[in-house]
């Protein structure tokens, strides 16, 4: 190849190089050890003074000619090759992930703070009958206090409960819980039972046929009120908050208990200024509690004079609403995405 | 239940106001839920407990509760009665059947008394508490209850059976036996219930409402007052009967004390005397066999102090029982013997004593401490704690976990093909739509999707709960998990992201045994479209893809795939499982392999020919590619797997490899038909 065969072709190969590779070929062609451009400089040696200074500085002016062309297409192909910048202010890609209801993550969060205190999950069975749904829980038939628990009752045409002659029921609390695990173990006892509940009810905003409860029960020779207010405060103000509430203890009555305990929070939202979500009081009503009633311990087969003991219950679907702020306890059950998607 | 805040303020000259009153209240009796003004006077809307209702439902009770909570001075009202010659029990006599029915029932006798309209002040009074007007002699028995909690009656004693003397029977109704009540309703009554009569006739149901025939009217000139105990059970029993609360039945199925009929009656004769005038009767005519004894308990102080967990100091504790009106009957070193008020039918044993002082000393005073003792590291509850890795493992695949209902309808369990008949029925359901209990969770999760159709195109949501059976003898009830995708594009059937899912769920939990098997006939599913999910041998439930018929009523015509499985069983194959393997330590060789087979040779009977064709050396047979379709034959399909071989104690050489390869090629080509790609 001449001088001029390469001056012609040299530059539109370069022109027209699509890759880095092809690039460096074309330069190997022409400019390497053997390329013919190189060849041609290196016999300017052998040609006579005049061809030398005729071609020579040709040759010269070509090879830098091609050395810039090449340097210019290799900074354009890098330009082409290199990825262009992204905008990071666009949103992140939307991956989907499902969630799980509102009540299991109280529920979770509620039994690991129990945990940390020692206590063990105990579970039962959502059919009772009258026994330990009531009878053991120191309300025996027709005593009034059953009224504060209306209860859905099961059509028992060829089914029978294990204890003879007993009406089932689907349990109206999770109290029966506790009577299930006493029958069964000696104290200490240091449990929770988390669990649906049910109840004969019109349902509206506050009110459902089905629910959420959670009991605690602890057991043994010298458990007192004054430890029973240490658990409960405890277990509350690591659920809502430290600094945030205080609690509030006040008689009530429930037949298993003696004496009886009304367990409220000042409102978390209002601080105890009072808004919508406490009615304008400050408290939230909480949870019944009080110290396990000697008749209770006497159904399970415990002397009552060995054992003392505490027990507390509340509604996990009132704590989510608390938590969350969740106005309606029918959105727990309305299968509503979303509502379950921002959980 | 309503009281007036300036009848309370007649016994507690110096009450609080309502709002600072409320706040003691709350803390150491009971609930206000409202104060409200009504003209010069407020009402408490008091939520008195049930077991305090012998001696706090009235305003003179509630009065001695305040006085005792706040230490007030609580003012006595002093009863006299300015009674007329002529004996009571020469004009009445009282016969009661069965003294457990009715323990004690006191009556009077008033002649000449003049029915009129209330004194204003006595019907605003009844206004404030809830009740209505009628006259001057009802009024005051209504007064004289809402005094006293003890429910009175007058009866018009001209229109008793009987010339001279007449009687007043308390017997049980006979069946079939009616009465016609003051507010004009006719009632059926059985043996259950108690009745007030004369020699011919009911007069009232005892303890719950006042019949019309003796009923007090304009023309009434002579009384007959009735103060009685009536048996709890039984009259709560008959309310409920009848369904037929009153402010009567209410108190005595609380429990009224017996001695309180005594200074009722005597109340209220006088009360009606200043209002209407009339000779009050000599003396009582009192049945009152049984006298109800008076009730002594110990109370040790250091026994409190163990339950308490607290020291208060004796003459504190001694102080508020005196303000309760306890007795102090005998007061020793480290106890005291309390005389029980006749009024506390709710203290019967130590506890009860023992809320007494803690309340009155305020709960919130008593200090937190924390229990001591030996520590004992929680149980682990393995359903529990499976369950919320179950859980978060779908979620983490983008289920939603929903919570429904643990009720279905008849006609939920029609369009199922589930007999209702072997289904638990609920007695008294609170609708048709919750009538019976859930035999399954699938129903009330397919109702989901088509509720969520109108905001999302797909629904994926899985639910943990529990499902019940009628069993041979009791009901049973199992946990169960099942899970749901249904989207409106009627082109994909999600039945392999299902099972994907579910593959998924086991591999998380360490589980790898999991295969599906042909489901037998079952009406949810159409032929060919569900699964048995197995794990090993082990049935855990079925995947399917509902038909049309379910899908047009629960998913508006688009399908859908569910799963059910046994959550006990799920737990009892995983927790088996879990063990470490042994990293190979010797390489793998990695063989792809593309066939062609006729369509309806299933992935699991090629696989099935693969590894019987070599057992030793093939560690894993993974499908990557399947395809049916344009460029390929019509009824073929492409199948590409990739083929692991391993060995345990040598590298394997591309010779073997080789080998174990052509058997299994050999295998699909005489076996299945395929033909190499």
């Amino acid at each position: 190849m001449n001088l001029e065969e390469i001056k012609k072709t040299a530059p539109i190969e370069i022109q027209n190089a699509s890759d880095l590779n092809e690039l460096e070929n074309i330069r190997i062609k022409y400019l390497g050890r053997r390329g013919s451009l190189t060849e041609i400089l290196k016999s300017l040696k052998n040609l006579a003074l005049n061809q030398k200074k005729k071609i020579g500085p040709k040759a010269n002016f070509l090879r830098e000619s091609l050395e810039k062309l090449i340097q210019e297409k290799k900074q354009l192909l890098n330009q082409v090759n290199k990825f262009p910048p992204i905008d990071i202010t666009a949103p992140g890609k939307k991956k989907e992930i499902g969630h799980l209801h509102p009540i299991s993550k109280v529920e979770e969060e509620i039994e690991d703070i129990f945990a940390s205190l020692g206590f063990s999950v105990a579970e039962g069975p959502e059919i009772e009958d009258e026994f330990h749904n009531f009878d053991a829980l120191n309300m025996p038939a027709d005593h009034p206090a059953r009224d504060m628990w209306d209860t859905l009752w099961l059509k028992t045409e060829n089914q029978k409960s294990k204890i003879k002659n007993q009406k089932l029921l689907l349990r109206t609390h999770t109290s029966p819980i506790q009577i299930h695990y006493m029958e069964t173990h000696q104290p200490p006892i240091r449990i929770i039972a988390p669990g649906k509940a049910f109840r004969y009810e019109a349902s509206d905003a506050s009110h459902e046929i089905q629910f959420y409860q959670l009991e605690a029960l602890m057991v043994d020779k010298n458990i007192t009120f004054a430890n029973f207010k240490s658990v409960v405060s405890a277990f509350l103000k690591r659920l809502f908050g430290d600094k945030k509430i205080s609690v509030r203890f006040r008689l009530d009555y429930f037949p298993f208990v003696e004496p009886g305990v009304e367990v409220a929070v000042s409102c978390p939202r209002c601080s105890n200024r009072g808004c919508a979500l406490c009615k304008y009081s400050g408290w939230l009503e909480i949870a019944g509690a009080g110290m396990v009633h000697p008749k209770v311990f006497e159904a399970v087969g415990y002397n009552p004079k060995d054992w003392q003991g505490f027990a507390f219950g509340f509604g996990l679907d009132r704590i989510a609403m608390i938590k969350y702020n969740i106005p309606d306890i029918r959105l727990f059950h309305s299968g509503d995405l979303r509502f379950i998607k921002q959980f | 239940m309503k009281f007036s805040y300036n009848w309370l303020k007649d016994y507690i000259p110096r009450l609080p106001k309502p709002e600072k009153l409320a706040e003691s209240l709350i803390i150491k009796s009971f609930e206000v839920e409202t104060i409200e003004k009504s003209n010069t006077d407020y009402i408490l809307d008091v939520k008195i407990l049930p077991n305090r209702f012998s001696d706090s439902s009235g305003h003179f009770g509630l009065s001695r509760e305040i006085a005792a909570i706040l230490n007030l001075k609580l003012k006595e009202p002093k009863i006299t009665v300015k009674e007329a010659p002529g004996k009571a029990e020469n004009y009445l006599r009282v016969k009661v059947d069965n003294q457990n029915d009715c323990p004690r029932y006191s009556a009077r006798i008033m002649f000449d008394v003049k029915v009129e309209e209330s004194p204003q002040w006595l019907k605003e009074r009844l206004e404030v508490c809830g009740l209505q007007t009628i006259n001057n002699i009802v009024d005051a028995a209504n007064y004289v209850m809402l005094e006293t909690g003890q429910p009175l009656h007058c009866f018009d004693y001209d229109k008793l059976a009987g010339k001279n003397i007449k009687t007043i029977a308390i017997r049980r109704a006979k069946n079939e036996e009616t009465i016609e009540t003051l507010d004009d309703k006719k009632y059926q009554l059985t043996a259950d219930v108690l009745l007030i009569a004369d020699l011919e006739k009911p007069l009232a149901i005892a303890g719950i409402k006042g019949g019309k025939s003796t009923g007090i009217s304009e023309k009434t000139k002579k009384i007959a007052i009735e103060s009685a105990n009536f048996d709890p059970v039984l009259i709560r029993r008959a309310s409920k009967s009848l369904n037929l609360v009153t402010d009567a039945s209410m108190r005595f199925e609380r429990k009224v004390d017996p001695n309180l009929t005594e200074s009722a009656i005597n109340r209220l004769a006088s009360l009606i005397q200043e209002l209407a005038g009339g000779k009050i009767m000599k003396g009582i005519v009192d049945i009152y066999p049984k006298k109800i004894a008076k009730k002594a308990l110990g109370f040790d102080f250091i026994k409190f102090e163990r339950f308490a967990g607290v020291k208060i100091p004796p003459f504190q504790i001694k102080n508020i029982f005196e303000r309760l009106h306890f007795k102090i009957v005998r007061k020793q070193k480290n106890n005291l013997i309390l005389g029980i008020p006749s009024w506390r039918l709710d203290i019967e044993r130590f506890e009860d004593l023992a809320e007494e002082v803690l309340r009155i000393y305020d709960y919130n005073k008593i200090p937190e401490i924390p229990p001591t003792g030996i520590l004992i590291p929680p149980q682990k509850n393995e359903r529990l704690e499976w369950s919320r890795k179950i859980k978060k493992i779908l979620a983490s695949l983008g289920l939603d976990e929903i919570y429904n209902y643990s009720f279905v309808s008849k006609k939920d369990l029609i369009n199922f093909g589930l007999n209702p008949n072997e289904t638990i029925q609920m007695a008294n359901p609170v609708s048709a739509a919750f009538e019976f209990l859930r035999p399954t969770l699938i129903i009330n999760l397919l109702k989901t999707s088509g509720s969520n159709f109108r905001f999302y195109d797909q629904v994926k949501v899985f639910e943990l709960g529990k499902v019940f059976q009628k069993g041979a003898a009791a009901p049973y009830e199992e946990w169960r998990l099942a899970g749901l995708i249904s989207q409106k594009n009627k082109k994909e059937h999600p039945f392999l992201e299902m099972k994907g899912f579910l593959e998924k769920m086991f591999d998380s939990l360490g589980f790898w045994d999991l295969n599906f098997s042909d489901l037998k006939e079952n009406p949810w599913f159409d032929f060919g479209r569900s699964a048995e999910i197995k794990a090993g041998e082990e049935s855990l439930g079925f995947i399917g893809e509902i038909n049309q018929n379910l899908s047009q009523i629960y998913t508006d015509g688009y399908p859908a795939v569910i799963f059910e499985m046994d959550l006990e069983k799920i737990i009892k194959a995983v927790e088996e499982e879990l063990e470490f393997e042994p990293i190979p330590k010797f390489p793998s060789i990695i063989r792809d392999l593309s066939i062609l087979v006729n369509s309806d040779v299933r992935v699991s009977e090629i696989l099935n020919v693969i590894s019987y064709s070599e057992t030793k050396l093939l560690r894993d047979a993974d499908l990557f590619d399947m395809y049916e379709g344009p460029n390929l034959p019509s009824g073929k399909k492409s199948l590409s797997f990739h083929l692991i071989f391993q060995a345990d104690d040598h590298t394997l050489t591309n010779d073997e490899v080789g080998k174990s390869l052509e058997k299994i090629i050999s295998n699909l080509k005489s076996q299945l038909s395929a033909e190499i790609r």
